[in-house]
C-alpha cells in the first residue's frame, strides 16, 4: 500500500511555510511541496517589502483585519525563536493637507476597531521620529508594526517544521489533482502523491485549482533597492495615505540597512516580473514627496513580483465543497503579516475534520547560525582559531566569511545556486552586486561540492554562469 | 588577537601601487608591512595578461603578471612582511583591524596608506529594463573567468561601454574563439584609450556603435536578447529598437575608486573623482591616512598609478600627518572632468596635477588661473577623456586661496 500523507501543503512561500510549521506541532504525516528548486525563490514572498503591518487600514470584521492583528503578534515571537532579522520600530502613514488628515483620522478609527495599536502624531512629533522627512507633513498615523527579512522568515519556518518531522519536497510541481474516495491524489512532476488533506497555498499558481479561477487576478509590483550608504536616512517604513490600489509606494528601511523604494501596483495580464523604466520613474517621483533627494545614484538593483489578488478583496481560506482540499488563495497584502495566523486558522479548519494530537516533543526554536557580524573581535578571533574559514572574508560588501558559506551549503533546505546563497547570506547583494565575490563563491562550490563550474547556476537550470573550459 | 604596533607604515592593498610604494619606502628605511585581501598579491594586474604595462618604470612593454613578478623580485630581499587573505574592516579607536584565517589582526601606526584599487560599475549603475537572467557580467569579472580560471564566459557576446577593460576583453574573447557582436557606447566618443580602439576593435573588425545604448534585455534563465537604441545628443533614445541575440553582455561602464572602508571615518570625498580629497602628498583629511592608486582616482596607466604614489612617500618622509591649515583649493573649470590633488600647500615649489578632460578636446588651451592672473598655461592639441594628463605648476606664484583649472 502506497503512503498516504495526512496533510500535504502545496507552496513553499511564507504562507505554505507557516502552515507547514504550525502542522508540524501535531502527530501527523506532513509534506511540503514546492515547484521551484528552493523555497520562497520565485513568488510573492521574495518580492515583498517585508513589512509586518499594523492592521489599521483593513475593513473591520474582514479576515484580513483579524489575521493581520494576530499574525503581527505571532511574528513578534517568531523572530526571536527562529532568529529572523527584524526591526519592530513602528510604521508611519503621513499626511500633508486637510483631505489626507481626514483619511488619517479614518484610518485611526479603523485601527481602533481592528484593535491595532495606533496613535496620531502631529508636526514636531513626526520630525522627532524622522528628521529627514520633508517639512510639509503635518500629521501621521503611527502603528506598532515592523520589518522582517521575508526570505529568512520563510526559510526558518520551513527549517523548524522539518526539524519537527515534516518532509519537504522541492522541484515538485502539481500538474493535476484527483479526488478519490478516501484521499486525494496529486499528480506531480515527481510522481503521484496521495494525501488525506491538501492545502493549496500555491500563490498565484494555485488559482488553476480553484472551482472559479477568475476570482484571482495578478497584480505586479516593482521595487528599487538602495545601497547601505543611505542607512539611517529613515528609521521607519513611511507611507502616504492609501488609495484604492493599496497602501502605495513607501520608503522602507530593511533590517540589513538598505532602503526599499516601492512597490508600484499594476494589474497585469501574465506573471510578469521584469522591470520597466516607467515604473522606476514612478517610484522615484513618488518618493520625492517624502524627501527631496536624488536616490538614483544609490540604487543597486531593482526587482518585481506578482501577487495574487482576489476579487472578493479578502483572503480566501476555505475547504472546497465536499472535499478535503483547503484553498488558501488571494493572499495579497497583508499576506506576510498574516501568514502565521493563517497557519493556525488552517490547523483549526483541519482539526474540525481530523483530530490533531499535539506532539509532546515539539521544538519551537532554531539554533542560531554563526554570523560573524554578531561577534566582537575577541569572540571572532577565538572562533577563527578553531575554524580558520570564518576569518576568510568572501563578500566584501556584506562581510560574509567562507565559514558561513560552507555552513549554508550544508544546511537543509540546501541552496542549489548562487541566488539561493544570496537569499540566505546576502552574499553578492551589496554595492558591487557580486562582481568581487561571485568568483570566490564559484570556487568554493566547485571545491566543496565538486560541482563543475559550468553546472553552477545563477538561479534555475539553464542559468549557468560559464560554459566549461576554453578549448 | 595578533597586535602589530611596531611598524612605521601600514599599507592596505598589495596591488601595483601598494607594492611599488612599499618597496620605495623600505629603501628609505621606513619599516613597512603590507596587507592584501586575496591569497596572492598583485591586485587586478594578475588577470591582465595583455601587454601595455611597465613602459615608464621598466622601459619595456610587459604583461600585468610580468610587472607583478618584477615587483615581487624587487621586494623579495627587502624583508617586508606581507599578510595575504587579510580583509581590512576599518578603523576603530585609532586602530586599524583586519580579519584573516589566522585571526583578527590589530595594527597601530603613524602612517597608513590605502591602495585598494577600484570597483567596476555594474547593472545597478545603469538602468536596463527587462528580465534578470544570468549572462550579464562586468568586464573585469569576465577577464578573471577567462584569464585565471580558463573558462568560457559565453558564446555570443555584446559589450556595453567602450572602457578599456571592455575593449581588451573584446579582443581576448575573439582570440579564444568566441563571437563579439559589437561594443555599444552611449556617448558620441569612445571611453577607452585610442590605442585600444585600434588594437582591440579595428584590428579585429569588431563594430563600435557610438551614440548607442542597451535599453532592455530578455531571457528567463540565461540572457537571450538585447535591445539597442541610438541616442540623440541629450542621450535620449531615438528611432526603433534593434534586437541582437546574445547569451552574454559585458559591462565596461567605468570604475569607481574603492574607498568604502574609510567612509565611516568622515573622509572628505570628491564628487568628481569619487575618491578622497587629498593634498599634493595624497594625504586625506583623516590623520595619517594617505590614499594612492585607483582608490584615489582612476588612472589611465598602471605605471602612473605606481609612480604617482611617490607623492605619498614624500609626505611621509616629511612627517606630514595632517593638512596645513592654510592651503590653496583648486576649482574645477570648463571642460575638466576631474583632477587630483584637490588642495595644495602654499609656497612649496612645483607640484604635479593629474587631470582628465570631460570631452574630446582639439586645439584648445589649458589654464590654471587665480582670478584673471594666469599661473600656468599649456596648449592641448588633442586629448580624450580616457587619457589622464599631468601638469607641473609652481605654487610660489599663487597668492589667493583658490585657483581654477579650465580649458578655453
Amino acid at each position: 500500500m502506497e503512503k498516504v500523507y495526512d496533510v500535504v501543503v502545496g507552496g513553499g512561500g511564507v504562507v505554505g511555510a507557516s502552515i507547514f510549521r504550525e502542522l508540524s506541532k501535531y502527530e501527523i504525516s506532513l509534506l511540503l511541496i514546492e515547484k521551484e528548486e528552493d523555497i520562497a525563490s520565485f513568488g510573492s514572498t521574495i518580492a515583498n517589502t517585508g513589512i509586518i503591518h499594523g492592521g489599521y487600514d483593513l475593513l473591520p470584521n474582514s479576515l484580513k483585519a483579524k489575521l493581520n492583528i494576530e499574525g503581527k503578534k505571532l511574528w513578534k515571537e517568531l523572530v526571536k525563536k527562529l532568529n529572523i532579522p527584524n526591526e519592530f520600530n513602528g510604521i508611519l502613514v503621513l499626511g500633508k493637507d486637510d483631505n489626507e488628515e481626514k483619511i488619517i483620522y479614518e484610518l485611526f478609527d479603523r485601527g481602533i476597531k481592528n484593535r491595532a495599536e495606533v496613535k496620531i502624531l502631529k508636526d514636531k512629533e513626526i520630525f522627532e521620529l524622522e528628521p529627514n522627512l520633508e517639512k510639509d507633513y503635518k500629521i501621521a498615523l503611527y502603528s506598532d508594526g515592523g520589518i522582517i527579512d521575508p526570505f529568512i522568515g520563510t526559510l526558518n519556518l520551513v527549517r523548524n517544521g522539518y526539524k519537527n518531522g515534516g518532509e519537504v519536497l522541492l522541484e515538485c510541481e502539481i500538474l493535476n489533482i484527483k479526488k478519490e474516495k478516501d484521499f486525494i491524489t496529486l499528480i506531480t512532476t515527481k510522481g503521484d502523491i496521495k494525501t488525506k488533506f491538501f492545502v493549496n497555498a500555491l500563490g498565484f499558481f494555485g488559482r488553476k485549482f480553484l472551482p472559479d479561477q477568475s476570482i484571482i487576478f495578478p497584480r505586479r509590483g516593482e521595487y528599487l533597492v538602495t545601497d547601505k550608504n543611505l542607512k539611517g536616512l529613515f528609521s521607519h517604513p513611511i507611507f502616504g495615505v492609501p488609495s484604492e490600489k493599496g497602501k502605495g509606494i513607501s520608503i522602507t528601511p530593511t533590517p540589513h540597512g538598505n532602503l526599499l523604494l516601492g512597490p508600484t501596483s499594476h494589474i497585469t495580464s501574465f506573471y510578469d516580473t521584469s522591470s520597466y523604466l516607467s515604473e522606476r520613474i514612478e517610484i522615484l517621483e513618488k518618493v520625492k514627496s517624502f524627501i527631496d533627494f536624488d536616490f538614483s545614484k544609490y540604487i543597486i538593483r531593482d526587482f518585481a513580483g506578482v501577487r495574487a489578488s482576489s476579487k472578493t478583496k479578502d483572503f480566501i481560506i476555505e475547504f472546497e465543497k465536499e472535499s478535503n482540499i483547503l484553498h488558501v488563495q488571494g493572499i495579497d497584502s497583508p499576506g506576510l503579516t498574516s501568514a502565521p495566523a493563517i497557519g493556525i486558522m488552517v490547523k483549526d479548519l483541519i482539526n474540525e475534520r481530523f483530530c490533531l494530537k499535539e506532539k509532546v516533543n515539539f521544538i519551537d526554536s532554531l539554533k542560531k547560525d554563526i554570523n560573524i557580524k554578531d561577534l566582537n573581535k575577541e569572540e571572532l578571533d577565538s572562533l577563527i582559531k578553531k575554524n580558520p574559514s570564518f576569518g576568510e572574508i568572501i563578500c566584501r560588501c556584506e562581510f560574509i566569511s567562507k565559514g558561513e558559506i560552507l555552513n549554508a551549503l550544508k544546511t537543509f533546505p540546501y541552496p542549489k545556486n548562487l541566488d539561493g546563497l544570496k537569499r540566505r547570506l546576502r552574499v553578492a547583494s551589496g554595492r558591487c552586486q557580486g562582481s568581487f565575490c561571485t568568483i570566490r563563491i564559484l570556487k568554493i562550490i566547485n571545491e566543496e561540492l565538486k560541482i563543475p563550474f559550468e553546472k553552477i547556476n545563477k538561479k534555475v537550470d539553464g542559468s549557468n554562469i560559464v560554459y566549461g573550459e576554453i578549448e | 588577537m595578533v597586535k602589530l604596533n611596531n611598524f612605521d607604515l601600514v599599507i592596505v592593498g598589495g596591488g601595483p601601487a601598494g607594492l611599488f610604494l612599499a618597496k620605495e619606502a623600505k629603501k628609505k628605511g621606513i619599516n613597512v608591512l603590507i596587507f592584501d585581501r586575496e591569497d596572492r598579491i598583485g591586485g587586478i594586474l594578475k588577470q591582465c595578461i595583455h601587454t601595455g604595462f611597465g613602459l615608464e618604470i621598466y622601459g619595456k612593454d610587459l604583461t600585468g603578471p610580468e610587472v607583478i613578478e618584477n615587483l615581487k623580485e624587487e621586494i623579495k630581499n627587502l624583508d617586508i612582511p606581507i599578510f595575504t587573505k587579510s580583509m581590512c574592516i576599518g578603523f576603530e579607536d585609532g586602530k586599524l583591524y583586519f580579519y584573516s584565517p589566522k585571526g583578527v589582526i590589530e595594527t597601530k601606526s603613524d602612517y597608513y596608506i590605502f591602495s585598494l584599487g577600484a570597483r567596476e560599475r555594474n547593472r545597478g549603475s545603469v538602468f536596463i529594463e527587462g528580465d534578470r537572467p544570468s549572462g550579464i557580467f562586468t568586464a573585469g569579472f569576465a577577464q578573471y573567468i577567462t584569464n585565471i580560471l580558463g573558462l568560457k564566459i559565453g558564446n555570443k557576446i555584446a559589450i556595453l561601454g567602450s572602457g578599456d577593460i571592455g575593449l581588451i576583453m573584446a579582443r581576448r574573447l575573439i582570440l579564444e574563439g568566441m563571437e563579439v557582436i559589437g561594443v555599444f557606447e552611449i556617448m558620441p566618443f569612445y571611453g577607452g584609450l585610442p590605442r585600444n580602439i585600434r588594437q582591440c576593435l579595428e584590428d579585429f573588425d569588431i563594430p563600435l556603435y557610438l551614440s548607442h545604448t542597451i535599453l532592455k534585455v530578455s531571457g528567463d534563465k540565461r540572457l537571450k536578447k538585447i535591445f539597442v537604441s541610438e541616442v540623440d545628443q541629450n542621450l535620449k533614445p531615438i528611432g526603433n529598437l534593434k534586437e541582437f541575440e546574445v547569451d552574454t553582455l559585458l559591462l565596461s561602464i567605468g570604475l569607481l575608486p574603492e574607498i568604502d572602508i574609510l567612509k565611516k571615518d568622515s573622509l572628505k570625498i570628491d564628487s568628481k573623482t569619487l575618491g578622497p580629497f587629498v593634498n599634493q602628498y595624497f594625504l586625506t583629511n583623516k590623520e595619517g591616512v594617505y590614499v594612492i592608486g585607483n582608490s584615489l582616482t582612476i588612472f589611465d596607466l598602471v605605471d602612473k598609478a605606481m609612480t604617482s604614489s611617490l607623492n605619498a612617500l614624500d609626505g611621509i618622509l616629511k612627517g606630514k600627518r595632517i593638512w596645513n591649515k592654510d592651503f590653496i583649493k583648486i576649482k574645477k573649470g570648463n571642460l575638466i572632468r576631474n583632477f587630483v590633488p584637490q588642495i595644495i600647500e602654499r609656497d612649496v615649489g612645483f607640484v604635479k596635477i593629474y587631470y582628465r578632460v570631460s570631452e574630446p578636446i582639439i586645439n584648445k588651451k589649458l589654464y590654471l588661473k587665480e582670478d584673471n592672473k594666469i599661473i600656468f598655461e599649456k596648449k592641448i592639441i588633442a586629448k580624450y577623456p580616457a587619457e589622464m594628463d599631468e601638469i607641473l605648476i609652481n605654487t610660489d606664484l599663487i597668492e589667493k586661496d583658490e585657483v581654477i583649472l579650465e580649458i578655453l
